[in-house]
């Protein structure tokens, strides 16, 4: 995807070896120095999730850590069998949790106006569904809440606000898709799992670069570029990349940042969260 | 001269838990034969400090005050802390010398160059420093310290070459760096640290010491990696992700005939200067 005469739109690969051992490094501190006893997870089946799982394992010991498998009705069947082959190969702890009849009583007791936008209503009520299990979960065993989004994810805004997003902590969230693929491979994650398309698995048949409509492997270095580099979207077209795709993947940037920030609070006083009371979460724990 | 770097850890904003991280990590140094023992940047107290700043800055005095009977008597540790005076707060560093009741002030560096961009934003809470200067250590070793950024800014090494007595021996380069760019051999922050310090060794034929923190604040995952060079390139290197102490041997005679043999820096250099700047 280069013109003559460019340098390449590349994304550099990740040193696993160090990445690894840095974000083992991440989860063991944050986990130990918040006090927490072990992790919880959701564990989708996909890649991102069968990841964090491998880390966290690596950082804390297997039984220390908890994988929560959370399928609707219409989730793939696949879905449920790849987590448990992450469990079995991890010997991690884990519980089923069908949230088929929680998202059913949303939509009969709760859901207003039913026929607008329905699927992605659903969609976000599954998402949200599972926060609200993860984070019961982390009351009522002491565990802290790994995310699980990547760093392509989050650049796109492809995630449901206060559902997918939602974590205390995402040790992945700086890795793009295309490391997230190779540090899986680096440590060992079965190919089946990583060769599998990315599906947010909320509707039959979906995936991510359907949905999206680009793949990731093309994303990523424009991403990087972007983001990270921070060049220009004239300067990186004129290197030869895709006009819709910088065009889509620079707008998205921007326009999702929304999904990233605490809620915006309206400043009236001298001091304000959000704004100008600024301390690090690990300054008071 | 045997000397230590301690690669801390550290509790974020807590100096009296701190403090006994120092004192054992100090003590290892000491029993291992280590006269000198320097400690990262900020490490008595943690980095992403922001508002908490004011609330746990301390006086030079104070932080000296901390080292009394600390059991490491003849021996001179190098810690970072916010440092408080009447008026301003600083991110400060100080040579303390113990002694078997009380603790001597050698000398305190204050920061110069406060990076504030992308994630750095220190001079939002700290003053300039505005002054660099040698100290003498125990055995007649000259000493200097550049505070992380500090050893990125080209004029400062400059400035302290031209000092009376020349370039002090000993760079003290304390940082807390946090890493980032993971796609190369080593973290890429790293890569800049080693490669700054060799060059300022060999340039100057002085050693250096660049004791880096370990840790994770919020985001930031400080790796470690500490490193010392002299003139002849890296002497030693901490691993990644731990607390470590690495003990390192200076030799003062050898880097002297270094700088005699290979006179790169001499004082004709201030008259350069001095045309170049007026």
């Amino acid at each position: 995807m280069t013109k003559k005469g460019t340098a390449a739109i590349t994304l550099p690969p990740l040193n696993c070896q160090l990445a690894a051992d840095a974000l083992t490094f991440f989860i063991r501190r944050e986990t130990e120095r918040a006090g927490f006893d072990g992790v919880v997870l959701g564990l989708s089946g996909g890649i991102d999730s069968a990841l964090v799982a491998y880390l966290a394992a690596r950082a804390l010991g297997p039984k220390r850590v908890t994988g929560l498998l959370m399928p609707y009705r219409s989730s793939s069947k696949a879905s449920v069998t790849d987590a448990k082959k992450i469990v079995k190969a991890l010997g991690i702890r884990h519980h089923l949790l069908d949230i088929t009849a929680a998202v059913d009583g949303f939509e009969q007791e709760l859901m207003t106006a039913p026929d607008i936008r329905r699927p992605g209503r659903l969609g976000n009520a599954m998402a949200r569904m599972r926060m609200v299990a993860l984070f019961d979960y982390s009351l009522a065993h002491h565990a802290m809440v790994l995310g699980t989004s990547n760093k392509s994810e989050i650049a796109l805004g492809y995630a449901t606000l206060f559902g997918d997003s939602a974590s205390a902590v995402n040790p992945i969230g700086d890795l793009y898709k295309t490391d997230v693929y190779a540090l899986s491979r680096h440590l060992g994650i079965p190919a089946a799992l990583i060769e599998k398309a990315p599906s947010a698995d909320l509707w039959e048949g979906q995936t991510d670069e359907g949905e999206i409509g680009f793949r990731y492997a093309d994303m990523d270095p424009v991403l990087h570029q972007l983001l990270d580099r921070r060049e220009s979207p004239a300067a990186v077209i004129a290197r030869g990349a895709d006009p819709a795709l910088v065009g889509f993947v620079s707008k998205k940037m921007l326009a999702m940042h929304y999904k990233r920030k605490i809620p915006i609070i309206a400043k009236l006083d001298t001091r304000t969260f959000g704004v100008d009371f600024l301390y690090a979460k690990d300054i008071l724990s | 001269m045997r000397t230590a770097i301690a690669q801390t850890d550290c509790f974020l904003g807590d100096i009296t838990r701190n403090l006994t991280t120092h004192f054992r990590l100090a003590k290892e140094a000491v029993k291992g034969g280590a006269t000198l023992v320097v400690f990262p940047e900020l490490s008595l107290s943690g980095y992403l400090l922001e508002d908490r700043v004011k609330d746990i800055a301390i006086t030079a005095r104070e932080a000296t005050a901390l080292f009394d009977n600390a059991g490491l008597p003849g021996a001179v540790i190098g810690v970072g802390f916010p440092e408080k005076t009447r008026g301003a707060l600083y991110n400060s560093y100080a040579l303390i010398r113990c002694g078997v009741k009380k603790a001597e002030l050698l000398g305190v560096q204050r920061k110069v160059n406060l990076p504030t961009y992308g994630m750095f934003d220190e001079s939002r809470h700290f003053r300039a420093g505005s002054s660099l200067c040698a100290h003498e250590l125990p055995g007649g070793a000259t000493t200097a310290i550049l505070i992380c950024e500090d050893m990125w800014h080209p004029a400062l090494p400059v400035a302290l070459a031209q000092l009376p007595d020349g370039m002090p021996h000993l760079l003290i380069v304390p940082a807390a760096s946090p890493s980032r760019g993971y796609r190369g051999k080593r973290p890429a922050n790293l890569e800049g640290w080693e490669h700054n310090a060799e060059y300022l060794a060999r340039v100057y034929g002085a050693a250096t010491l660049n004791p880096q923190r370990v840790g994770v604040e919020d985001s930031l995952i400080f790796a470690g990696g500490s490193v010392a060079t002299d003139h002849d390139g890296i002497m030693k290197r901490a691993d990644l992700f731990k607390e470590e102490i690495l003990f390192v041997d200076i030799d003062i005679d050898a880097l002297s005939r270094t700088r005699a043999k290979v006179p790169v820096v001499s004082a004709h250099d201030r008259e350069i200067l001095r045309s170049l700047f007026d």
